[in-house]
């Protein structure tokens, strides 16, 4: 990645900005307004301009010699991890599409039910990876946008399912560690914040716009790593529709972006050279830092929906968003929540048992399926 | 994102903060030098401070830097991190200076936080301190020994007073691998969130700097790193792109800085962050006149031409170039600073925010 080149591109972004009047897309320039009153307390020759400051701020010299090899996630603390952890890993399940990983996802029924996150499924096919080895189509049953979690069900009987535990508490400073469907972690982290709300952030496509000499939006430029570069959308491309939605002008475009989630998928209409495409584009949340070059580096990967959610706790474990969606688990083997985002370098987020329990609980019935266990739970 | 949250990345207050900066007095650093209440950094009188905590049973091993190798001796360590994280909520602040935020530690009953250099700023500057109970305090800023990126304020509210404070801890007695609790602030105050934990170990220990793989953001820097008694041994300054380069000021720095920084004296520059503004001048000329630019450089950016004679950069009068370049030299990247300069006889002013030197560019 040629980092200076997007500091410079940024940069001319924001000049671009000043100068035309060009917002980002859509939130970003509610900020902006912010800045620029600031700014007008000043009568400033040629205006001003925030500045990026370069990425060496972050790029200290590490003399990596004599740094030792002992971190958290030596070989030996995994080991004693595994002990904790039990059974679990049998109950997790990799949620793959033909190429990849992506998500992790839970055994919530052992008739085939599972459940994972939602805007991770980003795919034409589905399927499951079990802890054996095997691997089943899988097709989304139901899913349940507040939390952003999907019911998922493969063809398939005797699975192994996860065992929750009535209380499903987690302290602050103790362990937790996230399974895959092997039996050792991919990854541990300490709670960092107990249980609170995230409200949610903007959604945001991942451009900068113009008004277009007719009718849309003009992209004058695509934030890498966003959801329209992703997409396809090219800078030069003139975005006319959203969906359903006829976008007429860069305003409207923002105006219906503000009201949209991010995590979402939208179906952006455009005209490139005079012809008709249409792609499919995620919204991602503005929390991301997607207009930060730097902060995109520190902060690394993070899942398209990372907030707003009702209840979550925090941890330092380190994740990829396509290791989010599966069991976490404290040491004593108890499940105590699933991993819903990964927000940034210090941030990942887990929804709690107790809220998860009654949702998945409520998705099965939605989806009639007959939940076994509970039958076998109330003839007893 | 609201706007009343500006965030201090670990090493610069950049950034998409729209708290109009400036807004504070700004008193002359000379006019602040009354001697402080405590005469020296508080020695190892053993369990001073409040979060010191005794060890579990059967962590001896662990404690030297081991690895938790059975279930029990998880569950021991797990013990300890969680009675350590319940202590060190209290005595970790938010630290808002200027335009940036970051995170402090109070170690003593009168209030004096320790802090990174680059968010406690210049000396004899007013600070707002945010308490884990969301309490918010006044305080004022004393020295920092910028080449080691170490900072002090203290709280000048006494209604409040004795504060809770961190049992202090040595860097020298530390240990490759020894097991750590960090806290702090990350991305700045957020009102329903105390201070947030991580644990990680000391992979690395220099006289100036340790690192961990206790993973920090912006925001956390200042933010104190706790030993598994609670004792407080270094503070966080700046980070890499791995999760695992992770840097912190050992505490021992502090107690060797310590007369100097209380008696505001600020002094040295972190290597690799030289403020510029990018500007050139020739130090014999009776006026700061400005002869070359650095194209796209926080000069240029804010409309400075060549020819144009500096007359005071950040409320201080300029009367010669290598009165500008010292005065630059007191300013931390990130900074945002007012410049007041002449263009063909007629006074304008423009707004900078330090950047950092090229190490890689030639002068």
């Amino acid at each position: 990645m040629n980092a200076r080149r997007i500091v410079q591109l940024l940069i001319a972004g924001y000049f671009g900005a000043v100068f035309f009047g060009m917002v980002v897309c859509p939130l970003y320039n509610s900020m902006w307004i912010d800045r620029s009153k600031t700014e007008d307390q000043f009568v400033l020759p040629g205006r001003l301009v925030q500045e990026t400051l370069p990425q060496t701020s972050y790029r200290p010299n590490f003399d990596y010699l004599g740094r030792s090899p002992k971190l958290r996630s030596h070989t030996a603390v995994m080991k004693s991890f595994e002990q904790a952890i039990g059974e679990t890993w049998k109950s997790t399940v990799q949620v793959v599409s033909t190429k990849h990983q992506l998500a992790l996802g839970l055994i919530v029924q052992s008739d085939g039910w599972i459940v994972t996150k939602a805007s991770q499924l980003v795919a034409d096919e589905l399927a499951c990876r079990l802890s054996d080895g095997s691997r089943f189509p899988a097709t989304i049953m139901h899913v349940n946008h507040e939390l952003d979690l999907a019911l998922l069900k493969v063809n398939r009987a005797n699975l192994p399912a996860i065992q929750w535990q009535e209380s499903g508490d987690v302290h602050v400073g103790g362990w937790l560690a996230t399974t895959s469907a092997s039996k050792s972690p991919i990854g541990i982290g300490v709670v960092s914040v107990g249980p609170r709300k995230i409200p949610p952030s903007q959604a945001v496509l991942g451009v900068r716009l113009q008004d277009a000499e007719k009718e849309g939006a003009l992209v004058s430029e695509v934030v890498e790593g966003g959801g329209a570069e992703k997409a396809g959308v090219e800078e030069g491309d003139v975005i006319v529709a959203l969906d359903s939605f006829l976008v007429n002008n860069k305003e409207a475009l923002i105006r219906k972006v503000q009201t949209l989630r991010a995590g979402q998928l939208v179906t952006i209409g455009l005209t490139r050279n005079n012809s008709s495409i249409t792609l499919t584009a995620q919204l991602m949340d503005l929390s991301a830092n997607l207009f930060d070059p730097t902060e995109m580096e520190v902060n690394g990967t993070v899942s398209a929906r990372a907030s707003g959610f009702a209840k979550v706790f925090q941890h330092d474990t380190i994740l990829a968003p396509h290791q989010c969606g599966g069991p976490i688990v404290d040491t004593h083997g108890r499940v105590v929540g699933i991993n819903i985002a990964r927000a940034g370098r210090v941030t990942s987020y887990a929804i709690p048992a107790d809220v998860v329990v009654p949702a998945i609980r409520e998705m099965l019935v939605l989806t009639n399926s007959r939940p076994v266990a509970e039958e076998a739970k109330t003839s007893q | 994102m609201t706007p009343a949250i500006c965030v201090a990345w670990l090493l610069s207050s950049l950034l998409l903060s729209s708290v109009p900066s400036g807004s504070f007095a700004q008193e002359s650093a000379t006019t602040t030098l009354q001697k402080p209440v405590s005469p020296s950094i508080p020695t190892q009188e053993k369990q001073s401070g409040s979060t010191f905590v005794s060890f579990e049973t059967g962590l001896e091993r662990i404690a030297r830097g081991g690895e938790p190798s059975t279930l029990a001796e998880l569950q021991a360590l797990e013990k300890q991190q969680e009675k350590v994280a319940s202590q060190i909520n209290k005595v970790t602040v938010n630290v808002q200076q200027s335009s940036a935020q970051g995170s402090g530690v109070i170690i003593t009953p009168d209030g004096f936080v320790l802090t990174a250099a680059h968010v406690a700023g210049r000396p004899g500057r007013t600070a707002i301190v945010k308490l884990s109970d969301g309490r918010t305090v006044k305080a004022k800023t004393l020295g920092t020994n910028r080449g080691m990126d170490a900072g002090l304020l203290q709280i000048t509210d006494k209604n409040g007073a004795p504060w809770p404070h961190a049992t202090l801890g040595e860097s020298k007695d530390l240990r490759l691998g020894q097991w750590l609790i960090a806290a702090g602030h990350p991305g700045g105050w957020i009102s329903d969130r105390p201070a947030v934990i991580r644990v990680g170990r000391v992979l690395q220990i220099m006289k100036s700097t340790l690192v961990t793989d206790c993973a920090l953001i912006g925001g956390d820097s200042g933010g104190p790193l706790f030993d598994l008694n609670g004792r407080l041994i270094g503070i966080h300054s700046r980070i890499g792109t791995e999760t695992t380069d992770n840097m912190h000021v050992p505490i021992d720095v502090y107690r060797d800085s310590w007369d100097r920084m209380a008696q505001s004296q600020s002094w040295g520059t972190l290597p690799g962050f030289t403020p510029m503004i990018g500007v050139e001048g020739s130090a014999s000329s009776a006026r700061a006149e400005v002869t070359s630019i650095a194209e796209s450089g926080p000069a240029a950016r804010s409309g400075i031409r060549p020819g144009d004679i500096i007359l005071s950069y950040d409320g201080n009068s300029i009367s010669s170039f290598t009165e500008l370049q010292r005065a630059v030299e007191e300013s931390l990247p990130g900074d945002r600073v007012e410049i007041r300069y002449e263009r063909l006889g007629e006074l304008m002013r423009a707004r900078i925010i330090v950047g950092i030197a090229d190490p890689q560019s030639a002068k």
